[in-house]
């Protein structure tokens, strides 16, 4: 059987577990909370697990691989980058929003702000970053699935576009937040398994000694001392702090990232599924960096480029190799295991967007801010469904529309919305007494108008190296616009605040205190 | 564990934040707090100081760690290039030092959230359950509610 083949099966295996999963979850669903929030039952280490699950995409699997095989160094800073974002939202966010949201960012902003601004403004950013990420994702999809499946063409990739939206919806809408939980658990549990395998194997075949590994890496790489020094990846300086500072404060802004501290019983339960991410993440990235630098040393820099450009290839074909090599069957059976795991990795990441942003239509813009409050939790429960199609098929649209760009740079430019619009806001609700409805929504919408503006101006977008306008010069110089738009989005949301009075925030700060720090009044699991 | 902590969403709106902000302390009659002889609990006052010097000194310790290692990549890449130790370039040290910092800063908030920030929320919660008001004249009166 080809490695192809394999692939396939494995596929279908992972998605007929999934769907029966997801169909478990649809009978475990009797209200809005355990649509949207899974009831709050979700324990401490499952829901690490599910955090690591919804974190960790593709393109960090696959293209953080070939970062650190073609360029060394610059992928390590930027795995850690990944990992001290986390910190920002173990210490400063999790616990206090666990205890002042209900299904949404929106709803722990409101108690201090005043409603129907407020929901419209996170929920148009919200929105903004949902769509973005899940078009990186979804093409990143259809051109991973080509390139792992050896398919040509566009038709394959709409194909692989087509699959991937079709099973989110079904995720989503059938299984709601408890069918989304278990596929993001299940698909942590696959990918740590694929890396452990991959570092163990990676650390034996160079003989247990990390220093020959190293050296062997730097020689076959072609960089010799070049390849553990900064700036293989990184050219433009100003770029790597940018896009930096947007991954460092962004995460703690990423909704669907924070919409996964809904779903636990308490915040000492945020605490701890915050410490068991941290944990399993950065175990993983340092299986990561043993992987990059096994691809580099095992396969070469020539045929990493010949597989992908970008390198993208680097751990299916490192993988096809310790499996035992080409025309073999372990090395068949790992390359498709691997294909499989990162496919099962893409699904569990969209599916988080999805329901994250058919949350938010349903609840902010639907019940909040159009119906005043006065929709059902079932009628709540049903608008989100009918929002899963639509975010669902309207994505698949674009994504397939769009699947010949490289949209790499969307990825970015989420964490930096996310940074901008959403970090600012939320630290001040929680921690400025001063903070006006006026001024957090300037903020948000400061931020979100400042990265995405700045993005459509930056090389990336127009300009020689960019999609579109190839003759004019970019306007922004910045690929990623974070180290802009991060200290306007605060700047506008303190200097909006100063400028007004809004008694009912000033008013609301300290019963907010209250509840956010000692839960009382906090929203109770759902007994079952 | 907020198993103490009243039930029912009346007591919780009254107690904190409602979306609809609050109008003076509950003695004006929302909360059936009967008296208000009892000595006024600091523990919240202590949980939130307490709170607030560990999360913002360590958030600043560990996002300018990473800022830092990311300026020295960014401008001081010769210096990271150098050699570190072993095979390894100093750059590819910081690196690890941030990892280790990560993991570092991770158990150590933990612990304090356990030992001290756990039992100031639960004598605070407490209080609270018993009729008691939390915040000792912070809060502003008089305005339209939301």
């Amino acid at each position: 059987m080809s490695a192809n083949g394999l692939s396939l099966l494995l596929f279908f295996t992972f998605v007929t577990s999934t769907l029966f999963i997801t169909y478990w979850a649809k009978r475990r669903t009797q209200n809005s909370a355990d649509y949207f929030a899974a009831g709050r039952g979700i324990s401490g280490w499952q829901n690490g697990l599910a955090l690591a699950g919804d974190y960790l995409s593709g393109a960090t699997l696959l293209g953080v691989t070939g970062l650190i095989a073609l360029y060394g160094f610059d992928g390590f800073l930027y795995l850690a980058g990944f990992l001290v974002a986390f910190l920002v939202v173990l210490v400063l966010v999790a616990e206090l929003l666990r205890n002042a949201a209900r299904y949404t960012l929106a709803d722990a902003l409101s108690l201090r702000l005043s409603e129907r601004p407020i929901r419209t403004a996170v929920a148009t950013s919200t929105l903004t970053i949902s769509v973005c990420y899940l078009m990186a994702q979804m093409v990143g999809a259809g051109a991973l699935l080509k390139l792992l499946l050896g398919l040509e063409g566009p038709v394959a990739g709409a194909g692989a576009i087509v699959a991937v939206g079709a099973l989110m919806i079904l995720y989503v809408a059938v299984g709601g937040m408890i069918g989304t939980t278990w596929v993001q658990i299940i698909k942590a549990v696959l990918l740590l398994m694929a890396t452990g395998l991959l570092t163990v194997l990676v650390l034996a075949k160079a003989g247990f000694s990390l220093g020959s590994l190293i050296t062997s890496a730097q020689t076959e790489s072609g960089l010799r001392e070049a390849f553990l020094a900064p700036g293989g990846y990184f050219k433009n300086p100003l770029d790597l702090v940018s896009l930096s500072l947007a991954l460092v404060l962004g995460t703690a802004g990423l909704p669907h990232v924070l919409m996964r501290f809904y779903t636990v019983p308490n915040a000492r339960a945020a605490r701890s599924s915050t410490t068991w991410a941290i944990g399993i993440i950065g175990t993983f990235y340092l299986g990561l960096c043993v992987i990059g630098l096994g691809a580099a040393a095992f396969l070469g820099r020539a045929a990493i480029v010949e597989a992908d450009p970008a390198g993208n290839m680097a751990a299916p074909l490192l993988a096809g190799v310790l499996g035992g090599g080409e025309d073999t069957l372990g090395g068949a059976l790992f390359l498709a295991a691997l294909a499989a795991v990162a496919f099962a990795t893409i699904l569990a990441v969209v599916a988080g967007l999805t329901i994250t942003a058919a949350t938010t239509f349903a609840h902010d813009l639907y019940a909040g801010v159009l119906r005043r409050g006065t929709v059902s939790e079932s009628g709540e429960v049903s608008a989100a469904k009918k929002a899963t199609l639509v975010i669902g098929a309207v994505s698949v649209v674009m994504a397939i529309a769009a699947q010949s760009l490289n949209l790499a740079f969307l990825v970015g430019l989420v964490f930096a919305i996310a940074a901008s619009a959403h970090l600012p806001v939320l630290l001040l609700t929680f921690y400025w007494q001063r903070l006006t409805t006026t001024g957090a929504v300037l903020g948000i919408y400061t931020g979100l108008g400042s990265a995405v503006g700045l993005v459509l101006v930056s090389p990336t977008v127009i300009g020689p190296t960019g999609l579109v306008l190839n003759s004019v010069e970019p306007l922004f110089p910045l690929a990623n616009p974070g180290l802009v738009s991060i200290p306007l989005g605060f700047v506008a949301a303190v200097v909006g605040s100063l400028l007004t009075r809004d008694s009912a925030a000033d008013r609301a700060f300290q019963p907010l205190q209250v509840r956010s720090l000692t839960g009382h009044g906090a929203e109770e699991a759902v007994p079952h | 564990m907020r198993g103490e902590s009243p039930q029912g969403t009346a007591q919780a709106d009254t107690g904190a934040g409602s979306p609809n902000g609050r109008e003076g302390p509950p003695s004006t009659g929302s909360t059936q707090a009967p008296k208000r002889a009892r000595e006024p609990s600091d523990a919240f006052s202590r949980l939130q100081r307490a709170h607030r010097g560990l999360v913002w000194p360590l958030s600043i310790l560990f996002v300018g760690t990473y800022l830092l290692t990311v300026w020295l990549a960014a401008y001081r890449a010769e210096w990271m290039a150098g050699p570190g130790a072993g095979p390894l370039s100093v750059g590819c040290i910081v690196v690890l030092m941030n990892f280790a910092l990560s993991f570092a800063a991770t158990l150590l908030y933990c612990a304090y959230a356990n030992r001290r920030l756990d039992p100031l929320a639960a004598e605070a919660r407490l209080f609270i359950a018993e009729g008691g008001e939390p915040i000792t004249a912070a809060v502003s009166t008089g305005g339209e509610p939301r």
